[in-house]
């Protein structure tokens, strides 16, 4: 196990230096850069910029060096955890997406946590109880939330919280907390805020897991193993979650590593609607102002996190499965 | 029902319920197992053989139903109860599946689940039956992996069952099986998946456990070869309905029903030189028009009117 791992950390570094190029090249293909665009807005109002100032703003950014010189100055400041300056923001990337990052992870969890308090065992009971009325009930319901966009089951939770309990749920937190430090206070503010993107992101994918697990579920349910248990005297309860259960799962577990690039770009246009301080609307402002750093740095640590997520999904699914585990 | 019958089966029928239609898989079908013997049943694919054995442990699920019978088991030295009118999810049920009657599968390599340890499963039959330690049932699961022949049992106990052939995972069935004492053991083609080998290995352990625990066997299978090697007692049955009972001398030498000659008939042999004569059995079992068993001489039974019976076969 120790030697897979390493091994396949090992088979990571030939595949993150090609998709490094590739993500430079991405975002050079463009015409211009942000220094144009820039300069664009400032004429637009009426000031003069000299030449020399363009050159010495090109200059402090790298941007007047040769292409592969202004990579490898790129990624090995990235390497180093330098991820460069926001022009945009005119902040460095590190402080922009740390703590966006720290709210994306605590709000994917937890919408991940709903969507399968929810859809497992509504999955094992529709399979259980196959064509039974709750079956059918469960799956127009859920057909109902993969119908619906998310931005638009979040508007209308949005609406009804406001007009039904007074209270106004955008953002991850009340006003007065926002920039205040870290209190018992402030968490409670943040879990009563939390449950609509909680809910709204969760429901989307709650069908399709339901689906999923009725499905792998019905599977097992008919293979020979439930008889020799069933045979055996095993109870029933304990029958389904001991062999059935435990089989079935297994893809969802082999899922785990994939949401990891997915907690970056996942949710914009919820996080937008919600006002959530998320990456994902960071990430969609970055490359829409080619601010060549941030939307750099934001592709990167994606390209890192699927690489990562694969690798972690094999690793749980060796966990849980030992015929992967043996060969 | 004499003293010595574990097991009788009066007028069961099983029905599933399919698009086509509902099909009757197992129709008014009676037998009898004697105690400490082992009886076979034989039959096609389809004939009803693995549903009765299903029924006997309630083992029958939707879109199957039992519509009808009784199935009266009498233990050693317990009253006579009806399978059927235990209730469902009663104590008596689930002692029944595994406590009273155990079962082994034809296919060895799907019958275990493939995520938990061969020790784990066979310890699981111990501790839903008794009341041990966790230790105790892995001291009691190792000695009857040993008693079936698994070298380095305690071993293996840790292992999964994609690490044992499907000789060796037939044999952890049998010790599964076995490890709470069972009075009747229901074998459903055990063999039939095996090579030829592996097969006469796993008859021959069957016979010798038979032997030294006192335990009556219903050996469900296609082949007489298998037939002939282990059964005392033979039921031959046909699209859900029994044909012929006998013992194995009378059924293989001297069969009466017709259907049981062509069966026999059927088997090929080292000599044969022409082709093998199939058997017939059309669905619409218009061949074997359904006459009810009747008594013969020599404790038999054959499902044909008295006047097609030979006169030297008559009571």
């Amino acid at each position: 196990m120790g030697t897979y791992i390493l091994k396949r950390l090992l088979a990571m570094i030939p595949t993150l230096i090609i998709i490094s190029v590739i993500v430079f090249i991405l975002i050079q293909l463009p015409p211009g850069d942000i220094i144009s665009a820039n300069l664009a807005a400032l004429q637009q109002q009426g000031m003069e910029v000299s030449t020399e100032q363009i050159e010495a703003l090109r200059a402090q950014y790298n941007l007047d060096m040769p292409l592969p010189l202004q990579y490898f100055h790129w990624i090995f400041n990235f390497m180093q955890g330098d991820m460069g300056y926001s022009i945009k923001y005119e902040q460095p990337v590190n402080t922009l997406i740390w703590e966006r990052l720290g709210y994306t992870v605590i709000i994917a969890v937890a919408s991940l946590l709903f969507t399968w308090a929810l859809a497992i065992p509504i999955g094992i009971y529709s399979a259980v109880k196959q064509y039974s009325f709750g079956d059918y009930l469960f799956t127009v319901i859920g057909l109902l939330g993969l119908a619906t966009p998310s931005f638009m089951l979040a508007l209308i939770l949005m609406y009804c919280a406001y007009t039904w309990f007074g209270i106004s749920v955008g953002g991850l937190f009340s006003p007065e907390y926002a920039e205040a430090p870290w209190s018992l206070s402030k968490t409670a503010d943040l879990l009563s805020h939390i449950w609509i993107p909680m809910i709204v992101l969760g429901t989307a994918g709650t069908a399709s897991i339901m689906r999923v697990m009725r499905a792998n579920l019905l599977d097992e349910l008919s293979k020979p193993y439930v008889v020799t248990a069933r045979a055996k005297g095993v109870r029933p309860m304990k029958l389904i979650f001991k062999y059935p259960v435990r089989i079935a799962i297994n893809p969802f577990i082999s899922t785990i590593g994939w949401l990891l690039p997915t907690l970056i770009s996942g949710e914009a246009i919820v996080s937008i609607v919600l006002n959530l301080p998320t990456t994902g609307p960071l990430l969609l402002q970055a490359l829409l102002s080619q601010d060549m750093f941030l939307a750099g740095s934001f592709l990167m640590l994606l390209s890192i996190l699927t690489v990562l997520g694969m690798l972690l999904s094999d690793i749980l699914l060796a966990v849980v499965d030992p015929r992967i585990r043996y060969e | 029902m004499n003293i010595d019958t574990i097991l009788s089966i009066r007028g069961l029928s099983v029905m599933f319920k399919t698009e086509i239609g509902e099909q009757l898989a197992v129709n008014n079908v009676s037998l009898d197992m004697k105690r400490s013997q082992t009886t076979a049943i034989v039959g096609e694919s389809g004939s009803g053989k693995s549903v009765t054995a299903y029924a006997m442990m309630r083992l029958i699920q939707a879109p199957g139903k039992i519509t009808s019978g009784q199935i009266i088991c009498t233990p050693a030295q317990q009253e006579s109860f009806d399978v059927l009118q235990l209730a469902d999810n009663s104590n008596a049920l689930y002692h029944l599946r595994g406590g009273l009657m155990a079962m082994i599968f034809q296919e060895p390599m799907t019958a275990l689940s493939p995520v938990h340890t061969i020790g784990n499963q066979v310890m699981e039959a111990i501790l839903t039956h008794q009341t041990v330690t966790k230790a105790e049932a892995f001291e009691l699961a190792c000695a009857m992996l040993d008693r079936v022949g698994i070298a380095d049992a305690s071993q293996r106990m840790q292992q999964y069952p994609f690490e044992f052939s499907g000789g060796m995972r037939q044999r952890v069935m049998i010790a599964m099986a076995l490890v709470c004492k069972p009075q009747i053991l229901i074998c459903d083609e055990p063999t039939t998946a095996l090579d030829v080998t592996i097969q006469a290995e796993i008859l021959a352990l069957l016979k010798e456990l038979k032997k030294t625990i006192q335990i009556s066997l219903l050996f469900i299978t296609h082949d007489l070869a298998v037939v002939a090697q282990i059964a005392d007692e033979v039921i031959v049955m046909n699209q859900g309905r029994v044909l012929e009972t006998g013992s194995v001398r009378q059924i293989l030498n001297d069969p009466i029903h017709p259907y049981t000659q062509n069966l026999i008939a059927a088997v090929p042999g080292m000599r044969q030189q022409d082709r093998l004569r199939p058997v017939s059995s059309k669905p619409d079992s218009t061949d074997y028009p359904s006459y009810s068993l009747i008594p013969l001489k020599g404790d038999r039974q054959v499902a044909l009117p008295v006047s097609l019976v030979p006169e030297e076969y008559r009571l």
